[in-house]
């Protein structure tokens, strides 16, 4: 196992409240894992408790099989990439990389060779002589990386590492991870807020919400099979309907699916649809309703492309919001214009019974 | 009109521009002119003449020495003190907040009489002093505790926003790629502080080396023992030795124009650097 974590708790600085509640995981040697939640959600204080930088008040770290919660993050053999970079200013970006072998004692020579080669590998053989200042963000990323990696860390943990870049960078940035890790097979960890950079970079993703672990899976199993209502609705899902179970079927206002299993009638039940699972079956006044769909007729409200996608957003007849995304050639094949009305039907959606425990 | 209108622009500017150049140069030029020509009035021979008096030496010595306690003990702990308000959280930060900056307030008189209070004739500390056989009032521990005292606030002042700016993720990031506490801070801390210390040094020699008051008050005057360059002054002009006073004056006045220089070169510098870069 390349990073056990288990029970971990931290304590909020008040001490009420726990910023980390009981997480446990395993990550192997070699995996490229992600840590996904929205902001607050104790992802980057679990970071930070694998590298050191904290320390839990129960629980234990183990890397590479040996427990460190006791050890100092001088000793721990990770690489840790901050959000906010964290070069040095006063040294230039030689400087920055060779810092971690400078202080073990390198000699110059290996220093020398170690920095040309990751400069090499991050592509900014040419700027070793430049100050952080004088780079772009994505430089100043890229030197970050390097760095951490100069010492050979067994561990790379990287705190939302592209989430202060522009997007067209962010999307380099992370194919050149992607392609970094299949070369090093280095056990990393990064944390990002954003769900998509996580199932596009991940080989596992584990998700994270108040503290909590919520699902830990490979990126298809978080999207197609989400574990709770939190992960269905923060991977990928923008609709969320309301209902209840009726005959057998979950009936969601005027649409219905098929009721999750084991749940009675009278149950109430969440529904969270995505935009593409979502089928919008014609305009009223040109097609006929087939009585053998269930479809519920919607208006719509408004179009809103973006690039070739087109996002419709739709007021079913019971008032339910529902947003849908079609391609631009599917709306114009349509005819779909604002104001018009519209039947819908699902295709899937993620179900799950509500929880009245509060 | 518009044109008009720009003219009178113009001939106010001129005549704001010509009051703020007469009112500087009536109050720095016309009394450097002044200062100088009595320093220098009988040419480079009596002005090097009187530099080399053991008086003026061992004044300009003292002011040096002084000067020189000052900026290692408030480099040091000024910077210190900077460290505990920016980074620790406690009760009575604020006090102590507002404590640093009492200095700039008080009057360096009162401070001379304070210093005299704990270690002149009768003072609350004398039975301990005299107890050690140090001697403290009219000697160089009192003046170097009185120039340290008006001294303290620059270095906490400028050092301490450097500080905050800088955050601590660059020492976080030392320690994750294996550098000891120690290592990190000579490495990485204190080259990201430089400018501000230097700064905060500069006007701290700046402000040492023109203390009177408090100095003249705790120093007892004596002359060629305990005197500053700034009491040698004040005491010549009173002994009509006016040649050694413009003298000592002129090389005052020189180190403050090199201070100030010093002082302009590194805010370009850190200016340039200003950026955020980490």
């Amino acid at each position: 196992m390349g990073i056990v974590a288990r029970d971990l708790v931290k304590r909020f600085a008040g001490g009420s409240g726990r910023a980390v509640d009981a997480v446990s995981f395993e990550i192997g040697s070699g995996e490229l894992v992600a840590l996904l939640g929205p902001s607050g959600g104790g992802k980057t204080t679990v970071l930070r408790i694998l590298a050191g930088l904290e320390s839990p008040d129960e629980g234990r770290v183990l890397l590479r099989g040996v427990d460190v919660t006791d050890v100092r993050v001088q000793e721990r053999n990770i690489g840790f990439v901050f959000q906010s970079y964290a070069l040095f200013r006063h040294m230039t970006v030689r400087e920055n990389v060779g810092f971690g072998l400078e202080i073990r004692g390198k000699s110059r020579t290996e220093i020398d060779r170690v920095v040309s080669e990751l400069l090499a590998l991050v592509r900014l053989a040419e700027l070793g002589g430049r100050y952080p200042h004088e780079l772009s963000g994505g430089q100043r990323q890229r030197v970050a990386l390097a760095r951490a990696l100069a010492p050979g860390p067994s561990v790379l943990l990287l705190d939302e590492p592209f989430g202060a870049l522009d997007a067209k960078v962010r999307l380099e940035l992370r194919e050149w991870l992607r392609r970094l890790h299949e070369e090093r097979a280095i056990t990393t960890v990064f944390v990002t807020h954003d769900q998509e950079e996580a199932l596009s970079v991940a080989d596992r993703v584990i998700v994270m919400n108040r503290g909590k672990v919520e699902q830990i899976g490979t990126p298809e199993e978080i999207y197609d099979r989400p574990a709770t209502a939190f992960v269905a609705g923060f991977v990928g899902s923008i609709n969320e309907l309301e209902g209840e179970v009726r005959g057998g079927r979950a009936a969601l206002g005027s649409l219905a699916v098929h009721a999750p299993p084991g749940a009675g009638d009278g149950t109430s039940v969440r529904a969270f649809v995505r935009p593409h699972d979502v089928e919008l079956v014609g305009v009223t006044s040109r097609v006929e309703k087939r009585s053998s769909v269930e479809v519920a007729t919607a208006r719509v409200e408004r179009l809103v492309r973006v690039g070739w996608m087109v996002r419709i957003e739709l007021t079913l007849d019971d008032d339910q919001p529902l947003t849908v995304e079609l391609t631009k050639d599917r709306v114009a094949e349509l005819g779909l214009a604002e104001g018009e009305e519209v039947f819908v039907n699902l295709r899937d959606a993620k179900l799950f019974v509500q929880d009245y425990s509060i | 009109m518009a044109e008009r209108a720009g003219g009178g622009q113009g001939r106010v500017r001129v005549v704001l521009i010509g009051a703020a150049v007469l009112y500087v140069g009536t109050l720095v030029l016309l009394p450097a002119f002044s200062l100088l020509r009595g320093a220098l009035g009988g040419g480079l021979r009596p002005f090097v003449e009187v530099l080399a008096r053991p008086d003026v030496l061992a004044a300009l010595g003292m002011t040096a020495k002084l000067t020189a306690f000052a900026v290692v003990v408030n480099g040091t702990l000024g910077t210190a003190l900077a460290f505990v308000l920016v980074r620790d959280r406690f009760v009575g930060k604020r006090v102590l907040h507002a404590l640093v900056d009492v200095p700039f307030a008080l009057s360096p008189v009162a401070v001379g009489v304070v210093l005299l209070s704990l270690f002149g004739k009768g003072g609350l500390l004398r039975p301990i002093t005299d107890a050690l056989g140090w001697e403290v009032a009219f000697a160089w521990p009192a003046m170097a505790m009185a120039t340290a005292f008006v001294t303290l606030p620059f270095v906490v002042r400028e050092v301490g926003p450097v500080l905050e700016e800088m955050g601590t993720d660059q020492e976080l990031a030392a320690y994750t790629l294996g550098a000891s506490p120690f290592v990190t801070f000579f490495r990485v801390t204190l080259p990201g502080i430089r400018w501000g210390l230097a700064y905060g040094t500069t006007l701290t020699m700046a402000r040492a080396i023109g203390e009177f008051g408090a100095v003249l008050l705790v120093s007892g005057g004596i002359a060629g023992k305990t005197e500053t360059a700034t009491v040698f002054v004040y005491r010549a002009l009173e002994d009509r030795d006016d040649r050694g006073a413009y003298v000592v004056a002129t090389v005052l006045a020189l180190a403050s124009i090199g201070l100030l220089l010093l002082l302009d070169l590194m805010r370009r510098k850190r200016g340039a650097r200003a950026e955020p870069g980490g």
